[in-house]
């Protein structure tokens, strides 16, 4: 009798997660042509801006890729039901914040380091464009 | 079992996210052998490929709550056509 309830405890709790992830997807946060543009943004600077590494010209497009990383983690962070976005963008905000802080606190960044930071940005930010861009109309 | 071999194991694991997360970490293991990269720029590019899987993670997951929004709107139209 009491294996007999833990089982219809388990299957009721399989049940209820469910029901639970039906429910978010049919209130799930719609596309926003705000969040895809920003996104957009950050691919492209990151894809474009890895060439200037080495030279004093990355530093304001560091500068730059810091501020949309973080002006897209505040606007996702606003939309209701928006759970997967915002842990994207607040991840991708500290791959940046990371690359912001190396340019400001020392004297030289090698450029092997500055190459593959924007590598991983733009691989990132394509990964989260892909996701955002196919949400529902 | 070396840390290399691991990493090359990785490299050849079903999962696409698996297998290139294996790649990109062989990949900077040897950038930091090879004297390219210093210890400080490893320890945080190591940090990237966690917050890079913790992305591909939540990107899965929406693309899941995605598919099934797409599939209860196509069982809707279904029923309105019936």
């Amino acid at each position: 009798m009491r294996k007999l309830l833990i089982l219809v405890a388990i299957l009721a709790l399989q049940g209820c997660t469910a029901v639970g992830f039906v429910y978010d997807s049919v209130r799930m946060a719609r596309f926003d042509n705000n969040e895809y543009a920003q996104i957009n943004s950050i691919r492209t600077v990151a894809n474009l801006g890895a060439a200037k590494c080495g030279t004093a010209e990355v530093v304001p497009v560091v500068e730059n890729l810091y501020y949309k990383s973080v002006e897209l983690k505040n606007y996702s962070a606003s939309i209701p039901r928006n759970d997967e976005t915002i842990k994207m963008t607040s991840e991708l905000a500290e791959i940046v914040k990371g690359l912001n802080e190396k340019y400001h606190d020392k004297e030289t960044v090698g450029t092997s380091y500055c190459t593959l930071k924007f590598g991983t940005i733009e691989k990132n930010a394509v990964t989260i464009q892909n996701a955002i861009g196919a949400k529902p109309r | 079992m070396s840390l290399e071999q691991q990493l090359k194991d990785l490299n050849d694991h079903p999962s696409d996210g698996i297998a290139n997360w294996a790649a990109d970490a062989y990949e900077l293991q040897a950038d930091y052998k090879a004297g390219k990269i210093s210890k400080d720029e490893y320890a945080e590019l190591v940090g990237d490929l966690a917050h890079s899987q913790a992305i591909a993670a939540a990107a899965g997951d929406l693309a899941a709550k995605t598919t099934m929004y797409n599939v209860i709107q196509g069982l809707k139209a279904l029923a309105s056509l019936a």
